[in-house]
């Protein structure tokens, strides 16, 4: 057979490929495009994750802040009603005047806030009101923890936002691959590890991670803080910017 | 970016292009990464296919063809595959080969194989053959403008297409089909 025959062959052979090639490209492309739409749910997902989690340790809080002032204002009605049996302690008259003058500011709804009331009738009504007062002002400012990391080329911080203790980390990755870091003190508490996760030793640090269809996580303990890094396609990313963090 | 240093004949080159490039640089990206597997390589690699792209644009008919698509990527796998041999260091000129570059095939040979068939056969073939191939066969191109979208020199890519072509006739051999 001549050359130009074989030629008008390769051509049919060629094109034939390219046409079936196009087709798996583009049905290839359709399901990252799919892939693509469902991304901003995934990471709302991952974030809204979070912030429950969040709300459920703001409700903690609270819960245990509300117990407190329940004890301050009750504890010095009950004094109240048992000073005439120990007329002979003097203070109590004091610290009755003191904690009467906070419930009356409270019940009628003047300026002061049950954390100032509280402030106020802390030295009379004893230590014990002293310590709720100081959580919940640190349950309401906490600052935002740094990222002590330099990260690849590819990544950049877009935003950072403080969820109550947590602090968190919008990534951007040059691959699309967005991340969502996020950091919190654990307060000398134990790593709190999900069982479907797999040890991933990373520069020699024991971390814990996992491929999942929705979105790939990465968490570890570096210094006090808790490191959470999850993504939508890649679990090399996350181990990426883990190796940056642990050095 | 890449707009911005290229000058368009037309205004349908520019909107073709941007289209091209807005429409399928996800998957080039995942391509060229699939390869190299660095993000900075291979968005190297993207800006790179995409130059080629745009000095081929003549080439290109339907941007929402598969042909187009499947050109799109040969280019950027090759650009890939060179950026790779590159960090190895290792890119050689390639030695001439002295068979001759007749091929006898029946000349029935392709309507007995489906596309299907082909498609497979193909992808059996090293993928740098293969894009040669394709860019000689499917989109005409002469030896000189492979060269200069592989960026290598004319005389390798005839040493490739005639690796890629002997290579297909030993699989059509294989098949019970050909020679």
């Amino acid at each position: 057979m001549k050359k130009h025959d074989a030629d008008f062959l390769f051509k049919k052979m060629a094109n034939g490929y390219v046409d079936v090639y196009g087709g798996e490209l583009k049905k290839e492309m359709e399901d990252m495009q799919r892939t693509g739409a469902a991304e901003p749910d995934a990471q709302n997902n991952v974030v809204r994750r979070i912030k429950a989690k969040s709300k459920a340790r703001v409700s903690g809080v609270l819960g245990v802040l509300a117990a407190c002032i329940v004890l301050a204002v009750a504890i010095p009605a009950v004094l109240d009603r048992l000073s005439p049996m120990f007329d002979a302690v003097s203070t109590s008259t004091t610290d009755e005047a003191a904690a009467e003058a906070v419930m009356e500011e409270a019940t009628a709804g003047e300026a002061e806030s049950w954390d100032y009331a509280m402030e106020e009738a802390a030295p009379a009504a004893g230590s014990a009101a002293e310590q709720p007062a100081a959580d919940a002002g640190g349950a309401q400012q906490y600052d935002i923890i740094p990222l002590n990391a330099t990260l690849p080329d590819n990544f950049t911080v877009s935003a950072v936002e403080q969820d109550v203790a947590r602090t968190i980390y919008y990534i951007d990755d040059a691959n699309e691959d967005n991340v969502v870091l996020t950091l919190e003190d654990t307060e000398g508490q134990a790593l709190e590890v999900p069982e479907d996760l797999d040890v991933i030793m990373i520069n020699g640090v024991e971390t814990y991670g996992k491929y999942r269809p929705d979105y790939s996580v990465l968490m570890f303990e570096q210094d006090g803080i808790e490191y959470v890094l999850t993504c939508k396609y890649d679990m090399n990313t996350l181990m990426e910017l883990g190796e940056a963090i642990l050095i | 970016m890449i707009l911005l240093v290229l000058a368009f004949e037309t205004e349908s080159d520019k909107n073709k292009f941007e289209y091209i490039y807005s429409k399928y640089k996800r998957l080039l990206y995942s391509k060229a990464y699939g390869i190299l597997r660095d993000h900075m390589m291979a968005e190297d690699a993207v800006s790179e296919a995409m130059l080629r792209v745009y000095k081929n644009l003549n080439k290109i008919g339907d941007p929402d063809d598969g042909r187009c698509v499947a050109f799109v990527v040969t280019i950027v796998k090759n650009v890939s595959l060179t950026l790779l041999k590159r960090k190895n260091s290792n890119v050689t000129e390639l030695l001439p080969d002295n068979s001759r570059d007749d091929f006898e095939l029946e000349g029935d040979v392709v309507s007995r194989l489906s596309a299907g068939e082909i498609y497979t056969m193909l992808n059996k073939v090293n993928e740098e053959y293969r894009n040669v191939f394709l860019l000689k066969y499917a989109y005409d191109m002469s030896n000189k403008e492979i060269g200069k979208t592989m960026g290598i020199s004319p005389n390798n890519v005839g040493v490739l297409l005639h690796r890629a072509k002997k290579k297909i006739s030993v699989l059509l051999r294989e098949e019970g089909i050909g020679l």
